[in-house]
């Protein structure tokens, strides 16, 4: 969406394997923030936290295992040979594993969460506010970093598997108090039910 | 505390890399298998972490910005773990030794895994606090996480029997995959 096939083919082709586990997928990226802002963003994820609505609207992201964003006011310093740092900014970074097309994960963040874009990288030097996706993906394949290792500790599972494991497991612990010392007719019957009323977790 | 986020720990660690060493980490930390070999693994707790070297930062313009210019290349360490940090920077000091001290002898002032309070003392320090973390399955351990995929797996599977088997046959079969 909003890019040119070669280019699509390009950014698809450029996703580096390192950033791979299985499914699980890495993004590491790193914005400047634009001077006085990294107190609007800490006050708009201070407000995503509090207020469900926000929240909530985050949850729909459904391949999204762990993120984070993370403001970077200075740079730890170690001493020598480090040398101090001096920089004109701040750096907003944002950490994600995620699960599916590198492509699909920004449209889904813009069709789901674009107020949520705006709020945070519009703080940033580079966003393109208001544009076409296709602008913040070419912004966001510049800044992307690749990681030299990149560990899942369940490289099989999308984010949607694991949050229907764990929800099937709950039903599936309630259905077994149910069947203790059915016999094989009723037994058979609750299952049947049990896997008709599951069939969107399995 | 915001690195905290349910059950979990997401921790994250910039450490400033020895000058010249840069080529030589990324051959350590590129060479580790991947994966279930991968020594985070080893660990237990982890749930993703990764290693990315910084060589520098991305000038993304357009003006006023002014870029900056890093005078160090940087490690930068993110995971997501269950508990809290001290456990986690224990097991990586007591579980993963040599991995840690052959990552982290190429970047400036670490102290080594032989010395506890040190070792802990530098990853705190190095330790960017997390501003906004978030997980859909944020209470979930690793254990409780794959423990589920490998009953969906199993009710997955005795599903598609079902179809074939009778009441009593459907019954021993539930009883072989689950009441072990």
């Amino acid at each position: 969406m909003g890019l040119p096939v070669q280019e699509r083919e390009e950014i698809a082709v450029q996703t580096p394997s390192r950033n791979t586990c299985g499914r699980a997928i890495a993004m590491t990226l790193a914005n400047p923030i634009k001077p006085g802002r990294s107190k609007v963003l800490r006050f708009n994820f201070w407000l995503t936290r509090r207020f469900p609505p926000l929240l909530g609207r985050l949850r729909k992201l459904s391949f999204i295992h762990f993120l984070r964003w993370t403001i970077v006011s200075e740079f730890p310093f170690n001493g020598p040979p480090q040398v101090p740092e001096k920089l004109g900014h701040e750096y907003l970074l944002f950490v994600s594993n995620y699960n599916g097309y590198w492509m699909q994960y920004i449209d889904a963040f813009y069709s789901v969460v674009p107020d949520q874009m705006d709020w945070i990288w519009g703080n940033c030097y580079g966003y393109p506010k208001g544009q076409p996706a296709g602008a913040t993906k070419r912004l966001i394949h510049k800044l992307e970093f690749t990681a030299s290792h990149y560990y899942s500790a369940y490289p099989e599972a999308s984010a949607t598997m694991v949050q229907s494991a764990l929800e099937l497991r709950k039903r599936f612990d309630r259905f077994q108090a149910e069947m203790r010392g059915a016999d094989p007719s009723r037994f058979q019957e609750g299952f049947r039910r049990f896997v008709a009323d599951s069939q969107r977790l399995l | 505390m915001p690195s905290k986020i349910g059950q979990a720990y997401t921790y994250l660690a910039l450490t400033a890399i020895v000058p010249g060493r840069s080529q030589e980490l990324r051959e350590v930390v590129e060479a580790f298998p991947l994966a279930s070999e991968s020594p985070f693994a080893r660990v237990g707790r982890v749930h993703f972490a990764r290693w990315v070297i910084v060589p520098q930062l991305v000038e993304v313009g357009p003006p006023p910005e002014v870029p900056d210019r890093l005078n160090n290349e940087y490690l930068l360490f993110s995971t997501d773990v269950d508990g809290d940090l001290e456990p986690f920077l224990e097991a990586l000091r007591t579980q993963i030794p040599e991995v840690m001290d052959a990552v982290y002898s190429h970047c400036v002032a670490y102290p080594g895994t032989a010395d506890r309070e040190a070792f802990h003392r530098y990853f705190r320090h190095n330790q960017i606090e997390t501003t906004f973390p978030f997980s859909a399955y944020q209470d979930a351990t690793v254990p409780e996480v794959r423990e589920a995929l490998e009953l969906r797996r199993r009710l997955i599977d005795l599903a598609v029997r079902a179809q074939e088997l009778d009441p009593a046959g459907l019954q021993e079969a539930y009883r072989q995959a689950f009441a072990g």
